[in-house]
């Protein structure tokens, strides 16, 4: 074993030596703080800017920046924790927060936090309790984006003549006007849909439908997915909307275009609806001539009540950080006033600081003309379990489960007794 | 040894050295490395522990996906690699003709194997089964009548996605004509004279004379294209986002790897890739033994 270990370590070496030759000497001197993030070129460029500034004002210590892709995100500052080589901050995720906390990759805050007293009051409380676990908190927070808001196609509206949806819609209202916004040529080829989801998102429907993933979001010990009649709600309306209402786009018209190609077509007038969460707005903005655009939140389901998956983030320091203190020092400007006020002014995102949100600068009266319903969305948002298996149970069991009900050849009933078992098997992991 | 046996031994290890370095100093710690693993459970953070035959146990008695993966990889195999193959042969036999300008459908044939089976390809290709507005369903449409709403759905359907790879793999027959087209000219021609004056009629001479001749190289390219269209997986992840979808149809066993590595369990993504190479391995096995149909010329003559 020693020679195998030998083998790797050489290995590893190696690729080190010429895949980050780069990163750690390009600077001699002074302490180098390692920032890693992922996002738009426009929600990076907020960073390096603020990141730019940090280090105008301060000698002796240089903060970088390194992107990496979302999908990998996760994958490489893990493997990177494992291999000694992480950054000193990290830009996290409400969802990539659980695999990294329970991998007890996270510095908690609350020592830096009373020694500076540091007033986490002004930031949404949703967002803190989420980066919070047993009193610890792990993640100052940036932004956060209810997912659930319908872009909808003003001129599509008027033209099926029917009145602008407001937010206290119901699926009754949203199917009857789905159906209504479909357009078809004269062979009978739809031109325009009634509505799509920015990327296959039942996620969306089973929360808004009142559903449950699990017993406790913060300490899960059972899936509650597929006994949750609620959840089993949510499923089918979404199925509903494609097979028997008919306006939502299938899988099969959606091949080929993936998350891009959705808001494409809403800019080409392609569907008249369109869920997401806050941040097309500066495309919708700088792309969208021809017709007026609005957002309004999901509709209610039939009992009244609504929920919203809710993606956001926020700055940690990793645990395996030799320079804490100076990472700390970083997190408190790049998370501050001055870069929710940058970010408030993209557009992009909703800041996780609420005076920054209620200000003038976040709310320009530019379209959407209904952005502050963002604020009260914040009511309905709902975060996904904390448990290292997330994101393996969601994607490779629930979701193939799921896309035999999106075609039709099953009910969402058949599909939750098929899941009962599989979800046995796999408890949420916690430790 | 004789001299020249010991000659040969030689430069034969010498043109075998670049992969004989390549295997022990950069492939035999990791493969070694994941043998051992693929009894332990490991998730890069805790200590490695060691489990004996449990991922494998789970991996025959308790996993369906497994199971799916397998059965979708062999689908795979067993339809893209006979029909490749018969089509790089067909192709070759034309291309071989002494016609004008032969060397420019040569190009144009072999010329989708230099664009490669890449990323952009995988790009390019989903749009073309996409079952409303792509190519293939307009192309159907025209000649078969079939209304688009009736045509196959391709990557959106359970029953059409692995046929869609399939077809999607022919993308590849220029590669294999290459091949097969040196084999044709390494045929020599006394043997079509030999024929010739026996009586023999061109169809009778391509099976008497060609296949046996190209018997070699069909063997070799059916090692080759098996153990490849096994390992099949930048097309699946690119096309499926790396989700193997709709409803696991596309999920191969590379890519079944690949997500049990991404959920950071090192041990059982091991096991799977040593099942995949016992499995690759008795299938090569399996060709050598019933590899008699192959004519070797050089043999015969010794």
């Amino acid at each position: 074993m020693k020679n195998l270990r030998r083998v790797l370590a050489g290995v590893a070496c190696l690729a080190v030596i010429l895949g980050l030759g780069l990163y750690g000497c390009s600077k001699s001197g002074g302490t180098v703080i390692h920032i890693s993030s992922w996002g738009t070129p426009e929600e990076n460029q907020i960073l390096s800017d603020l990141i730019a500034d940090y280090n105008k004002a301060h000698q002796g210590i240089t903060v970088q920046l390194d992107r990496i892709p979302f999908n990998e995100y996760v994958t490489k500052l893990l493997t990177q924790v494992a291999g000694g080589e992480a950054p000193d901050v990290i830009f996290v995720e409400v969802n990539n927060f659980a695999p990294l906390y329970l991998r007890g990759a996270l510095e908690s805050l609350n020592p830096y936090i009373q020694a500076d007293h540091v007033d986490l009051s002004g930031y949404y409380p949703q967002v803190v309790d989420r980066f919070t676990v047993d009193g610890q908190t792990y993640v100052i927070p940036r932004d956060t984006a209810p997912i659930g808001l319908i872009f909808y196609n003003k001129k599509a509206f008027d033209e099926a003549g029917l009145a602008y949806p407001t937010d206290d819609w119901d699926w009754a209202t949203f199917v009857a006007d789905g159906k209504k916004l479909v357009k078809a040529d004269a062979t009978g080829k739809v031109v325009r849909w009634g509505f799509i989801d920015e990327w296959p998102n039942p996620d969306a429907w089973v929360c808004d439908a009142g559903g449950s993933y699990t017993d406790s979001v913060k300490h899960p010990t059972k899936w509650t997915y597929a006994t949750d009649p609620d959840t089993l709600k949510g499923i089918q309306f979404r199925a509903d909307l494609m097979n028997k209402y008919k306006f939502m786009m299938t899988p099969a018209s959606l091949t080929a275009m993936g998350g891009m190609g959705t808001s494409d077509m809403f800019v080409n007038g392609q569907v008249a609806m369109y869920l997401s969460g806050l941040w097309p707005t500066p495309r919708f903005r700088q792309q969208i001539k021809d017709f007026k655009w609005d957002i309004v939140m999901m509709p209610k389901n039939p009992s009244g009540g609504r929920a919203f998956p809710t993606g956001g983030s926020g700055y940690g320091i990793l645990k395996t950080s030799q320079h804490k203190k100076e990472a700390w020092d970083v997190v408190k400007f790049i998370s501050g006033e001055e870069g929710e006020k940058r970010l408030a002014a993209t557009g992009l995102a909703q800041p996780a600081l609420m005076a920054d949100v209620n200000s003038p600068t976040f709310l320009d009266g530019k379209d959407p003309q209904n952005k502050k319903v963002v604020i009260e969305a914040m009511k309905y948002v709902k975060y996904f379990p904390i448990c290292k298996n997330w994101f393996e149970v969601h994607d490779s069991i629930i979701g193939p489960e799921l896309d035999k009900v999106w075609s039709g050849t099953e009910t969402a009933t058949e599909a939750m007794e098929h899941l009962k078992p599989l979800l046995e098997k796999n408890p949420p992991e916690t430790n | 040894m004789t001299s020249a046996e010991r000659k040969e031994a030689i430069s034969a290890f010498i043109f075998l050295s670049p992969f004989l370095i390549w295997m022990v100093f950069l492939m035999g710690g990791p493969i070694l490395a994941a043998f051992f693993l693929s009894f332990c459970k490991w998730d890069i953070f805790n200590p490695i522990q060691f489990v004996g035959f449990e991922n494998y146990k789970e991996m025959f008695f308790n996993d369906p996906r497994f199971w799916k993966a397998l059965y979708n990889t062999a689908y795979f195999t067993f339809l893209s690699v006979p029909i490749g193959m018969a089509l790089s042969i067909v192709v070759a036999l034309l291309m071989n003709q002494k016609v004008k300008g032969i060397a420019i459908f040569r190009t144009i044939y072999y010329l989708p194997s230099i664009l490669g089976s890449g990323v952009a390809m995988a790009v390019l290709w989903k749009w073309i089964f996409n079952a409303d507005s792509g190519l293939l369903n307009y192309v159907l449409n025209v000649f078969t009548g079939i209304p688009i709403s009736e045509c196959p759905k391709w990557l959106a359907s359970e029953a059409w996605s692995k046929p869609a790879l399939v077809i999607m793999s022919f993308w590849n027959v220029g590669g294999g004509m290459i091949i097969y087209l040196a084999g044709l000219q390494g045929i020599p021609s006394t043997l079509y004279e030999a024929a010739e004056i026996d009586g023999a009629n061109r169809w009778q001479q391509l099976w008497t004379v060609t296949l046996p001749g190209l018997s070699p190289v069909i063997f070799f390219q059916l090692i080759v294209s098996i153990v490849g269209s096994f390992q099949i997986f930048n097309q699946v992840y690119v096309m499926t986002d790396g989700l193997g979808g709709p409803a696991d149809s596309t999920l191969v066993m590379v890519l079944y790897i690949y997500q049990k590595f991404k959920y950071f369990q090192m041990g059982y993504s091991s096991a799977l890739a040593f099942v995949l190479f016992v499995v690759i391995m008795l299938a090569t096995w399996l060709q050598f033994k019933f590899s008699k149909w192959v004519y070797y010329e050089g043999e015969l003559r010794k």
